[in-house]
């Protein structure tokens, strides 16, 4: 017990300093195993990349028809907004950030990431991928580093909704094999790849990030409310870049 | 120069702990390389002789982790004492890989528990709550521990054809 007896004599801040001082060897690790993952993938992909590849031509091509048609609806946009005299919403001031290593055991799932308190990044602060996916929090800033929480952890607590009927629900991490959104009041329709979305209650979070999608549905007639598992948006295992929002 | 020679190995795993092991991760679980290396070396020797390894990897990753302080120390060495005493005699054993393979899932089995039990003692102590989720942590256990025993076979075979094992 002796030893659990250090967590009141400063040790974050020895923590602080050990960081400082691995984050460059960690950083150096990091890239070279996503580059030997990355090969050995690739190699082990490759006949079902070739189908895929010719798949995704087809794909990208209706795509460019339709990123046509939605160029023009936002113009289309602009002017309706300007006529209605409606502010623009602010847009969220972000901090690109390289994952640099991860929490080493399999209980707790957070990230560490290569900005920190000397970049502005504090407790608290949401954390999105390069779609936009929420990834989750800062919990701890270190001068140069930070931990983030990521929504897959137990102790993750995010208010979330569902976009098409607008439920609301709590969506809780479950140790790293997804998410479970509890709280469904059992009248309410869920659906199987319904959309979840953070609903800026409480304000932990903006409103409108990408959660994932409701891959299974839990309901009971004995109980009050229904629960749904969701399949995160975000690929927690393979983050190479995030974005911290500093201000929303 | 032994106690240093020590430190830098198992620097040098938590560091592929944390880089390299979640890139192998199946259903977001991945290996405790460290925990294998802890349980190898109390397969080999007398407690005594090695308790240095557990202590020094758990000190180590209690630094990496977010955990209370202190919580892969007490497991680590917990486990390293359980696993010295059940393979006092396994080296006579026929079925010496088997045998190898079931120690390292007990292992890894009481490593997971102990560290659960000791994170959550250790949130209560720093006034911080901890969700704790028996079943959850069941499952995340018993699939490392799966992971830990294949990683332990390739280990062992690795180890038996360069005759390093006795």
């Amino acid at each position: 017990m002796l030893v659990i007896f250090l967590n009141f004599l400063g040790f974050r801040d020895f923590q602080n300093l050990f960081s400082r001082a691995t984050s460059p060897i960690q950083a150096g690790f990091n890239i070279s195993s996503q580059k030997i993952y990355n090969f050995f993938r690739a190699v082990f992909t490759l006949p079902k990349l070739r189908g895929e590849n010719k798949n995704l031509k087809e794909e990208n091509q209706k795509l460019l028809l339709q990123v046509i048609g939605l160029r023009e609806k936002t113009k289309e946009n602009e002017v309706l907004r300007a006529q209605l005299n409606q502010e623009q919403v602010k847009g969220s001031k972000l901090l690109m950030a390289r994952v640099i290593g991860r929490e080493p055991q399999n209980l707790a799932q957070l990230l560490l990431i290569n900005k920190g308190l000397k970049d502005y990044v504090s407790v608290g602060m949401p954390v999105v991928d390069k779609g936009g996916a929420l990834v989750g929090k800062i919990v701890t800033a270190f001068s140069n580093t930070s931990k983030v929480l990521l929504a897959t952890d137990p102790n993750s607590i995010i208010n979330g909704v569902l976009q098409a009927s607008q439920v609301t629900g709590i969506v809780n991490g479950e140790y790293g094999l997804g998410m479970l959104m509890e709280m469904i009041p059992q009248n309410e329709e869920v659906k199987i790849g319904d959309v979840v979305v953070t609903s800026g209650l409480g304000g932990e979070f903006p409103s409108g990030v990408f959660i994932g999608k409701v891959n299974k549905i839990i309901e009971q007639e004995t109980e009050i409310f229904k629960k749904a598992w969701i399949k995160p948006a975000a690929v927690f295992n393979h983050l190479e870049t995030v974005f911290v929002i500093l201000e929303y | 120069m032994r106690i240093a020679f020590v430190i830098l190995v198992c620097f040098f795993i938590v560091i592929l702990q944390t880089t390299f092991a979640p890139k192998l991760a199946i259903y977001g679980v991945f290996p405790n390389l460290i925990l294998v290396l802890v349980i190898f070396k109390s397969l080999f020797k007398n407690y005594k002789e090695i308790f240095i390894w557990p202590l020094a990897g758990g000190l180590i990753l209690d630094i990496f982790s977010s955990f209370p302080f202190g919580v892969f120390t007490l497991s680590f060495l917990i486990v390293s004492l359980a696993v010295s005493f059940l393979s006092r005699n396994i080296w006579s054993s026929e079925f010496i890989g088997l045998v190898v393979m079931l120690i390292t899932f007990l292992g890894s089995i009481l490593s997971g528990f102990l560290t659960a039990i000791f994170s959550k003692l250790g949130y209560l102590f720093i006034n911080l709550s901890w969700a704790f989720n028996f079943k959850q942590i069941l499952v995340i256990t018993f699939s490392e521990a799966i992971y830990n025993v294949i990683l332990a076979a390739i280990l062992f075979l690795v180890l038996r054809k360069f005759r390093f094992l006795k």
